[in-house]
């Protein structure tokens, strides 16, 4: 029973975990990306339009990490190229995205809204792992993106602390000035670190549409996108935290489908809430915002 | 270690040109920041670049080191005709610069700011980092703090040391992976913000740096310390060479009087004022001293015992009394960064909001200054240092920057309600007199050039009813010569009709036009000249701290 | 300056927005094959067409002009707000539950909605303590509390406020006499006071802003602190006003939206309005007359999308892309490179907006 539920929580949590550790990144280098919903929405649709023709789920998760891509460089574009204001943009992804995706999808398979079955991620069972007694066939059995978001956990924290271009990321965020002084193109590395997470929100996408739901509907992200922002906040910046917050939003979910499963008329919505409420929570606490990058949200200009 | 046989090498070439400049000109707008200067740094020297500030010290240091480019002459290195596309080509070429402001990445530690500066790629163990960051302290003979230590945690001292390693590392690293010295290293007023241990070690280090062969060049305005370090003094001021060579043939009192530019055929022979030290004990009490005003005639401003720290910790005002009797007009002397700022801040009643342990009073006309708000209601007119940050509201347009300061405001709106034809009227008539361009009320404050923006400011706080207190920071800042002396003649005559004036200046053709009494402000303590209007040089002598116990 | 040019670039927002909704809906309907021309007629119609059409567009433009009202007070006092949504929520909840829970009695109306407009005020007092105590900026607080104010919602009438019959997740319709007066039922029923309230309520922000004490004030706090300190002005007081009186604004939006056009509460009450509302604020240059044509434009083109989807089978999602696309044009629009060439051009000349991009 508990190790169902964790499973589901893996489950459930894995589209935010791969937004969140894109979004992670893209703070890191000094960049707030609230367009991360509908970065997020683009790629779920973007993999059910493309598995759906295809008839496998490959084309989908490809599909979605380059919609992904193309979304964020329109951020970028805008935000980092341009400087235009990074929330106002953000804003204006998520309602493109919105508005853009629920249209297109009403073009592309009708107004009667009939539920559309779309190619599911096979699950692939772990070699040994998968054997384990109890914990083995729930645990070690889950789609390929729940492993490649787990597997990028340890490699997104080591890229930061222990690599070159981690560092690099990391001046840019804290002090993006000291990173030109040394020659580094700072716009041009944002929209690098920026087009990495695009791919990380589409394939957040793609694991909704491809596994979590096993469709698309309109609006189907459902504020995951903000949730995964949350999420980034919550664990403080690391990649650590942001798995933590991601498997708690995850076992909050499982455990609001369990009780609308059975007859307990328990609030379920109190559990969808508490993903905001702990990162509010942690942000009323002395220091709540004490490791952000210090130069988030503000546009580089050179003098 | 290698560095002993490469300092055989390099010493012989000592005393070669390194950087040569030929007739630099470099202007800004309708400002000559240089105007024809001619510099050289000798291999193994440590030549010091002074002057007063906008004298064009660090303009100069930054065409040489390619973040400006010349309008006019030549730069060469190593005899060679150097034109940089950039600054980092300029390092590359073997220039190395410490900027005031640190450029370390605060959350780095001291090993990754070095490994980020080496453009280090691919996998980086931090215990090879470490060894390597030591490797090269080590080398340039430089001790820095723990590698692994985050750069945010280490003092001033520390960090200009890693700073000052990261320069000299630069991407200069030879084929075999051993440091190269750079050619030229500049430091931009290295000991603005060190205390006297600090500066000690410093100099040490910069004399081995020396000692090997790299041409060192430090800009500074403080004269004790030319003396001490430095084999070459060039002297600086507006945009000219005022004299060059061997420190050796100066004294503190030709420094002081070249670089402020004393006039020696008006002035009595330079010594007979001041030889006796006029330095009055630190922190002296009653810097106005008698005055003309008359005891019968109560202070509009007390100053009492004020002393505060920082946000790091570091004192920056230290047991400051003064008062100002109205009509009377105080001038603080000062080099920027000796707690000008801190003590306007004090004055207008925002220090606490920005100090820590602060103590003392502040006074005027007897009642208490804890707030802003007091402090306005008391008739406290307000020029502040940074008239950007602090002065102006950017995004605000120019006729309501103009009501910045309470009663200013609720006397446009005395019932709430702004009469907007009133005050528009009113701030267009006011525009106009300080020549405030372009002259259209509706504008952003923001969009004024810095100029234009510190008119604003004069203009709000000096252009209407005689305050009963006007504290101004630089008042003459970014303005032009017909501008600064109508600021100056305001500011007298403000205190001619009953105002209690204090005005703090950098620049002593402002402090000697003023007029007032003088004091100087140094590194937080509030100096006491020998007169109450000192002699030029005894003023510059105090702004640059002889003859005060460090 | 030439005012043809003034003028010009005025309307060069406007002009561009209905631009990108006509061209968004053509290509929409091009890409689900149907005629691209009759889409865009029946968007035109749908929303303009006839008397019964402007009404609707009258009741749909009420929610977007408080809420965008909300938005312009605090993006021109330095505050950025993204929150409207969950005010807007915190506020339709508060006078659901004064609807629902309390009366009847003569004046109930008046109560929910100022219900309303505490709820929104103190929604937005978290975010202001936040950035006052913590330093945190309002962005990601403001958005953490829509969701909070959703999942409220949503628990309200799924629990507490759930209809006596348990059927659906809605409350029960409002007591009577926590409506709204019908300003004009001969013609149209929909028309409730709430439309003239709205106006009234952003006419008097833009006057607080722009011409009284009080507003350079709000507006000198959020923008520069420093600044407004060394004026003497309160500055912690004025910056939790601003953020409170933004609020309320919204807050009284949802009330507003509550007791004059749902009469119940229930989860979807609000597409959207407070996501809306700062492109509503943003394409009307955060100034009074700007901000309500561009709160008619978006109900107009919600109320053309509906007409188009029905006519057409264009979705009327589409409207909410045309809101995208419009606001991103305008952030590039005002954006320091962009401006630069429209000056150099003599369209522009930098101007006080207040805007804290």
């Amino acid at each position: 029973m508990i190790v169902e539920f964790l499973a589901a929580g893996l489950a459930l949590g894995t589209p935010i975990l791969l937004a969140a550790l894109g979004e992670l990144l893209v703070e890191r280098s000094g960049v707030l990306d609230i367009g991360l919903e509908g970065t997020m929405l683009v790629g779920a649709f973007a993999a059910a339009v493309a598995a759906q023709q295809a008839g496998t789920p490959l084309p989908g998760v490809l599909a979605a990490a380059a919609a992904g891509v193309a979304v964020a460089v329109l951020f970028g574009t805008a935000a980092v190229l341009l400087g235009a204001d990074q929330i106002i943009v953000g804003t204006a992804i998520n309602l493109l995205a919105l508005g853009g995706t629920g249209a297109l999808y009403r073009e592309v398979y009708g107004e009667t809204g009939t539920s559309l079955v779309l190619p599911t991620l096979p699950r692939i069972e772990l070699p040994v792992l998968s054997k384990l007694p109890v914990v083995g066939p729930v645990l070690f059995s889950q789609h390929a993106l729940v492993y490649l978001a787990l597997l990028l956990v340890p490699v997104m924290a080591f890229f930061l602390a222990r690599t070159g271009l981690g560092l690099r990321v990391r001046a840019l965020g804290d002090h993006p000035r000291a990173a030109e002084s040394l020659g580094l193109p700072v716009r041009r590395d944002r929209m690098i670190v920026l087009a990495v997470a695009g791919a990380l929100a589409g394939l957040a996408g793609a694991a909704l549409s491809l596994a979590s739901a096993g469709s698309f509907v309109e609006g189907v992200t459902a504020g995951r996108g903000f949730v995964a922002l949350a999420v980034v906040v919550f664990g403080r910046w690391s990649p650590w935290g942001v798995l933590a917050g991601s498997l708690l939003f995850g076992v909050a979910s499982a455990l609001q489908f369990q009780f609308q499963a059975t007859a307990i008329r328990l609030p379920y919505q109190l559990f969808l809430m508490l993903p905001y409420v702990l990162t509010l929570l942690a942000l009323l606490l002395p220091r709540g915002l004490a490791r952000a990058p210090l130069a988030l949200g503000a546009s580089y200009e050179r003098d | 270690m290698s560095d002993v046989r490469e300092t055989a090498a390099r010493a012989d070439e000592s005393g070669r040109p390194v950087l040569e400049m030929r007739g630099v000109r470099k202007r800004f707008g309708a400002v000559v920041a240089l105007d024809g200067v001619d510099f050289t740094a000798r291999a193994g020297e440590i030549h010091a670049l002074l002057g007063e500030n906008g004298a064009g010290k660090s303009t100069l240091m930054q065409v040489a080191s390619g973040l400006y480019s010349a309008d006019a002459g030549e730069v060469r290195l190593g005899g060679r005709d150097a034109r940089w596309g950039s600054a980092v080509e300029a390092r590359a070429a073997g220039i190395a610069m410490v900027h005031q402001h640190f450029m370390l990445v605060p959350t780095l530690t001291v090993a990754e700011n070095l490994a980020l500066a080496l453009g280090r790629r691919g996998w980086l163990d931090p215990a090879r980092l470490a060894e390597e960051t030591r490797a090269f302290a080590d080398a340039f003979r430089i001790s820095i703090a723990d590698p692994g230590r985050r750069v945010e945690e280490l003092s001033v001292g520390d960090r200009q040391r890693v700073e000052i390693l990261k320069a000299l590392v630069g991407d200069r690293l030879a084929p075999d992976g051993r440091p190269h010295p750079p050619a030229l290293l500049v430091l931009d007023e290295p000991t603005a913000v060190l205390v006297p241990d600090e500066v000690d070690v410093l100099f040490e280090l910069l004399e081995g740096l020396a000692a090997r062969g790299t041409a060192v060049v430090i800009v500074t305005h403080k004269l004790a310390e030319v003396l001490r370090i430095a084999d070459r003094v060039t002297i600086l001021r507006a945009g000219r060479v005022i004299a060059s060579g061997p420190a050796g043939e100066h004294d503190e009192r030709s420094l002081a009087a070249a670089m402020v530019g004393t006039n020696r055929d008006r002035l009595p022979v330079a010594g007979s004022t001041t030889a006796g030290d006029g330095v009055a004990a630190t922190g002296a009490r009653g810097a106005t001293g008698a005055t003309a005003a008359g005891a019968a005639n109560p202070p509009a401003l007390r100053v009492d015992a004020v002393s505060a720290r920082d946000a790091r910790g570091a004192v920056v005002l230290d047991d400051v009394s003064f008062e100002v009797r109205p009509g009377e007009l105080l001038v603080v002397a000062g080099v920027e960064g000796n707690g000008q700022g801190e003590l306007v801040s004090v004055l207008a009643g925002i220090g606490r909001d920005r100090l820590r342990d602060l103590r003392g009073c502040v006074e005027i006309d007897g009642r208490p200054v804890a707030r802003a708000s007091d402090a306005r209601g008391a008739g406290l007119a307000v020029v502040p240092a940074d008239r950007g940050r602090e002065g102006l509201v950017h995004e605000l347009s120019l006729w309501e920057n103009l009501l910045l300061a309470e009663p200013l405001l609720d006397r446009a709106a005395p019932r709430g309600w702004i009469d907007r034809d009133r005050a528009m009227k009113a701030a267009a008539g006011r525009i106009a007199e300080f020549g405030v361009q372009p002259a259209d009320p509706l504008r952003a404050a923001g969009a004024l050039s810095g100029g234009n923006q510190q008119r604003l400011v004069l203009a709000r706080e000096l252009g209407g009813e005689v305050p009963r207190v006007v504290v101004a920071a630089n008042p003459s800042r970014g303005l032009d010569l017909a501008a600064t002396a109508s600021v100056r003649a305001r500011l007298r005559a403000l205190a001619g009709a009953g105002a209690a004036v204090v005005v703090f200046s950098s620049d002593l053709d402002e402090v000697e036009e003023l007029a007032g009494t003088v004091a100087v402000l140094f590194r937080g303590r509030l100096l006491r000249a020998s007169a109450r209007r000192p002699a030029r040089d005894e003023i510059g002598r105090l702004m640059a701290g002889l003859g005060v116990a460090a | 300056m030439n005012r043809l040019s003034a003028l010009v670039l005025r309307l060069l927002p406007a002009a561009l927005a209905v631009a990108v909704a006509l061209g968004l809906a053509a290509i929409v309907a091009a890409v689900g094959g149907h005629a691209p021309g009759r889409a865009v007629g029946a968007l035109v119609s749908g929303s303009l067409g006839s008397a019964e059409n402007v009404a609707d567009v009258l009741v749909r433009a009420t929610p977007l002009v408080l809420t965008g009202a909300a938005v312009m007070l605090a993006f021109r006092s330095g505050i950025f707000n993204i929150g409207a949504e969950g005010q807007f929520l915190a506020g339709a909840l508060a006078a659901g539950v004064v609807g629902t829970k309390t009366g009847p009695f003569p004046g109930q109306a008046l109560v929910a909605l100022l219900s309303g407009v505490l709820a929104g005020a103190a929604w937005a007092s978290l975010p202001a303590l936040l950035r006052i105590r913590r330093g945190v900026s309002e962005v990601i607080t403001t958005i953490l509390l829509n969701f909070v104010a959703l999942y409220l919602v949503s628990f309200a009438v799924n629990g507490p406020l759930q209809e006596q019959s348990r059927t659906y997740p809605q409350s029960d319709a409002l007591a009577s006499t926590a409506d709204l007066w019908r300003l004009a039922p001969s013609i149209d029923d929909r028309l409730h006071v709430g439309v003239l309230l709205a106006l009234l309520v952003a006419i008097a922000a833009g006057a607080l802003l722009s011409r009284t004490s009080l507003g350079l004030r709000l507006r000198s706090a959020g923008l520069n602190a420093d600044a407004a300190r060394l004026a003497g002005f309160p500055v912690v007081r004025d910056l939790a006003l601003a953020f409170a009186l933004s609020g309320a604004i919204a807050g009284l939006g949802g009330a507003v939206e509550l007791c004059g056009v749902t009469h119940r509460l229930y989860e979807k009450l609000s597409p959207g309005y407070g996501y809306t509302a700062i492109a509503v604020a943003l394409l009307g240059g955060l100034r009074v007359p700007g901000m309500v044509a561009g709160a008619l434009f978006f109900a107009a083109l919600g109320a053309g999308a509906s007409s188009m989807e029905r006519t057409v089978g264009v979705s009327a999602v589409l409207a909410v892309a045309v809101q995208g696309a419009t606001l991103l044009a305008v952030a590039v629009l005002g954006t320091p490179a962009v401006a630069r060439r429209l000056e150099r051009a003599g369209l522009r000349r930098p101007a006080a907006t207040g805007e804290t991009s």
